[in-house]
């Protein structure tokens, strides 16, 4: 797994690519707690490039959700596709996520956020 | 003005040259101080008796001198015969020796078997000069041997006598002298090279026998020593503490050896403690080196105190050179401490200038830096040498070694006690499990395939019969996550479940997943989740039998139903719900299929569906699934026997692959109709 990480005004955007499960959603938790700490308002999970996602890459995402929710900061998961998508349709996780179709439609409804 | 003369000297010709070659050589030695080299100049030698040879021709004539000459040559001989006599090691240039002894002597006695003429004044002459350079490297050579250094003095003496000796030789051929006198200061010219280097070589020979001696005792003390110390290491038990007892004593041991083989005025060892990361005084012997800063009002105080101050000193990350030696893992070695170096890595403490030479050894293994030992001796003391520095290195090495090993020991010993321990939990959960009895109820046979990955399992499988109410109640859950975490969860939900079941007497698959959600997303972390199908069957009075159940992001069950005298239908069921453990106000629904007797319901966790086909990326999924499913039941296999089928079938398309879930696979059917 590979994190990519972008800064666009007040937001910022993690790149994840590759797999994300029981070794990597470590390194990805902690990384997204660094983030929680900062002073970004808006995060976006780009997962376009993630080819596998498990349990604990879900737990991970659950994680970013809920603590964005507790830290009241903004969060989108974008372009989820292929098998990770299937996972969260799987688990009925689909509606819960804040799920959106791209990186731009995330910080499109971010920049409203903040209006 | 010699210059054109030096051409007329005659039949000393030759030996000018050599010497010339002898003299530009040995300044060529002495300059690049390649003494070993150096002996390559005894093939030199054989030159100079052709020469002698050839000037004792030429000399021909007075018998008279034979005396004097046999008196010198027997002193030669002599001298020659008692070097082999004390040097008989079979060292190639002592046979040389014995060659140039006899050579020396043939050569000696040749002129007097043919007879030489020369006056008596000659005859004493060379006879003097003989002794004189018998004496003059006699005395030089035992003062250069007290000043403990002879090696160079030697060299010093051979560069100084071959000139020293060409010029006479030159003086007296300018003079006229008698051809015989060129053949005696040849002679002692010859000796004054010959005898220093037969020296240099017995000088050689006694220091690598010393050394040999010395190594031979130092080995067995430090195999002793070895020995001991992994007799310390073995005696301890297998807890961390009795390690670290074991590594305590075993530090004293290196700390004696070390003092024993070394000789230093001071040694101390610091060890990285685990908890802080700072390298903290963990043994201590004599002089300490001020590395850290003593306060003056405890150097002031009694010595114990300085001893009580330094053992609680912790030096941080980054500070003193003892951290660059700790992580760099390279030796510090100052043979003799500068006022410079004292200042730099010292703090201005009066006993900083008692230190002169200086060690400073990292102890460490592969993967793991332990500490540093610091030797110190003080100016009084000789500096430490190379033998220290090998033998301190040696100790140190071994020591870091056994340490490592002992660390590799004690976890191997905890994970193996950890792998027990799993092992009891594993009996445990199974313990749990459902048992054939309370697997088979009035209205439904129940058969489980659970393979857990690693000794305990996230998966949880649980029927509970409710023969009052003629119902079942069965769940399958998979907690996120693997090994004891996940266990620990599913162990949580199953209490929760069978409270609600059996003391709160609600069977509603809706709400059971509700409590447990409730529950759970208190207990625990939120990245913690476990998906969930609870199903709830029960027979109704017109035969029928329903299937009401709930799900929290579970994997949809596989229904097989058919109607009388029609194909088996296969169809996966689902119904909404997130996974519990995410949001506690989350209100679970159920969903009702009206089934029939004999019909099939599976359930599968995902380690089941996601079965690799042998090594290839491909899933088992759920088409083969539900075609066994279709088969059972169009044949009305007896549970017992389907489940066979599809252990089988998994078996095969997995094809020795590794397994990388817990698989939990669910059978469940319902009883026919009793006639």
């Amino acid at each position: 797994m590979t994190i990519d990480i972008q800064e666009e005004g007040t937001s910022i955007i993690l790149k994840i690519a590759g797999d994300v499960d029981l070794f990597s959603s470590k390194e990805l938790k902690e990384k997204l707690m660094e983030i929680f700490e900062g002073a970004f308002v808006g995060i976006v999970l780009d997962m376009e490039e993630v080819s596998y996602l498990d349990s604990m890459g879900v737990g991970c995402l659950l994680f970013a959700f809920s603590e964005s929710k507790k830290k009241h900061k903004s969060i989108f998961f974008s372009s989820i596709i292929g098998m990770p998508r299937k996972v969260i349709q799987l688990t009925k996780l689909d509606n819960y996520f804040p799920l959106v179709e791209s990186i731009d439609v995330a910080l499109t409804r971010l920049g409203k956020a903040d209006e | 003005m010699f210059l054109p003369s030096v051409f007329d000297i005659g039949q000393a010709f030759p030996t000018f040259i050599v010497a010339i070659l002898i003299c530009v050589y040995s300044l060529y030695i002495h300059v690049n101080r390649k003494f070993r080299e150096g002996m390559r100049i005894l093939w030199i030698v054989p030159f100079f008796f052709i020469v002698s040879i050839l000037v004792g021709f030429l000399n021909l004539g007075n018998a008279q001198y034979t005396i004097a000459i046999i008196a010198i040559d027997l002193v030669i001989a002599g001298l020659y015969i008692s070097w082999f006599i004390a040097d008989s090691g079979s060292n190639k240039a002592i046979k040389w020796y014995w060659a140039y002894g006899v050579m020396i002597t043939v050569v000696q006695i040749l002129p007097l078997v043919i007879g030489i003429d020369t006056s008596s004044y000659l005859r004493i002459f060379r006879l003097a000069a003989t002794l004189f350079t018998l004496l003059y490297f006699g005395i030089t050579l035992r003062r250069a041997a007290l000043r403990g250094d002879p090696i160079m003095k030697l060299l010093q003496v051979r560069f100084f006598v071959v000139p020293v000796g060409f010029f006479l030789l030159m003086v007296f051929n300018q003079r006229g002298a008698d051809s015989l006198v060129v053949l005696f200061i040849e002679h002692a010219l010859m000796l004054g090279y010959f005898y220093p280097v037969f020296l240099y070589d017995r000088e050689t020979y006694k220091q690598a026998t010393q050394t040999i001696d010395v190594q031979t005792k130092t080995f067995v003390r430090l195999f002793n020593d070895l020995r001991e110390i992994s007799t310390e290491l073995l005696s301890g038990g297998t807890t961390v503490e009795d390690r670290d007892k074991n590594v305590g004593g075993v530090l004293e041991r290196l700390l004696e050896s070390v003092v024993t083989a070394v000789k230093p005025d001071g040694v101390a060892v610091f060890l990285l403690d685990r908890f802080n990361e700072n390298l903290e005084v963990s043994n201590v012997y004599g002089l300490f080196p001020p590395v850290v800063e003593i306060p003056s009002n405890v150097l002031r105080a009694h010595v114990g105190a300085v001893e009580d101050y330094l053992k609680s000193v912790s030096i941080k990350p980054g500070e003193t050179f003892l951290w660059q030696v700790f992580k760099r893992r390279e030796p510090l070695f100052r043979r003799t401490l500068s006022d410079r170096d004292r200042k730099r890595l010292f703090f201005d403490v009066p006993t900083r200038g008692n230190i002169e030479s200086l060690l400073v050894l990292p102890l460490y293994a592969d993967k793991k830096n332990f500490g540093v030992m610091t030797l110190v001796r003080n100016v009084t003391n000789k500096p430490f040498d190379m033998v220290d520095v090998s033998q301190s290195e040696f100790l140190s090495r071994y020591v870091s070694l056994a340490i490592d090993n002992r660390n590799t020991y004690v976890e191997l010993f905890e994970k193996q006690q950890i792998e027990q321990e799993i092992t009891i939990a594993g009996d445990i959960q199974k313990s749990l499990l459902p048992t054939p009895d309370m697997m088979s109820s009035q209205m439904a046979n129940v058969e489980v395939l659970s393979v857990p990955l690693k000794g305990v399992s996230g998966d949880y499988v649980d029927i509970i019969s409710l023969p009052e109410s003629n119902a079942v109640i069965a769940m399958i859950c998979d907690v996120a996550g693997k090994g004891i975490p996940a266990a620990l969860l599913m162990m949580l939900i199953r209490s929760v479940l069978h409270m609600i079941v059996k003391s709160q007497k609600i069977y509603d698959p809706g709400r059971i997943i509700t409590e447990i959600n409730v529950a759970i997303s208190e207990a625990k972390s939120i990245d913690r989740f476990a998906t969930m199908k609870v199903l709830y069957l029960q027979k109704q009075d017109n035969n029928e039998i329903t299937l009401d159940f709930a799900s929290a992001g579970h994997h949809p069950l596989i229904a097989a139903t058919m109607k009388a005298g029609e194909k088996p239908n296969v169809e996966e069921l689902d119904t909404e719900g997130i996974p519990v453990g995410i949001d506690s106000t989350v209100e679970y629904t159920q969903v009702r299929h009206i089934l029939q007797g004999g019909d099939y319901i599976a359930l599968y966790t995902d380690g089941v569906s996601e079965i690799r086909k042998g090594n290839t990326q491909e899933e088992y999924g759920v088409g083969r699934m539900s075609n066994i499913l279709e088969e059972v039941r169009a044949a009305n296999v007896d549970p017992s026997q389907a489940i066979m089928l599809f252990r089988e079938d998994m078996k095969k398309y997995a094809a020795g692959s590794k397994q990388h879930d817990d698989q939990t696979f669910v059978l469940i059917k319902l009883k026919e109709q009793e006639a």
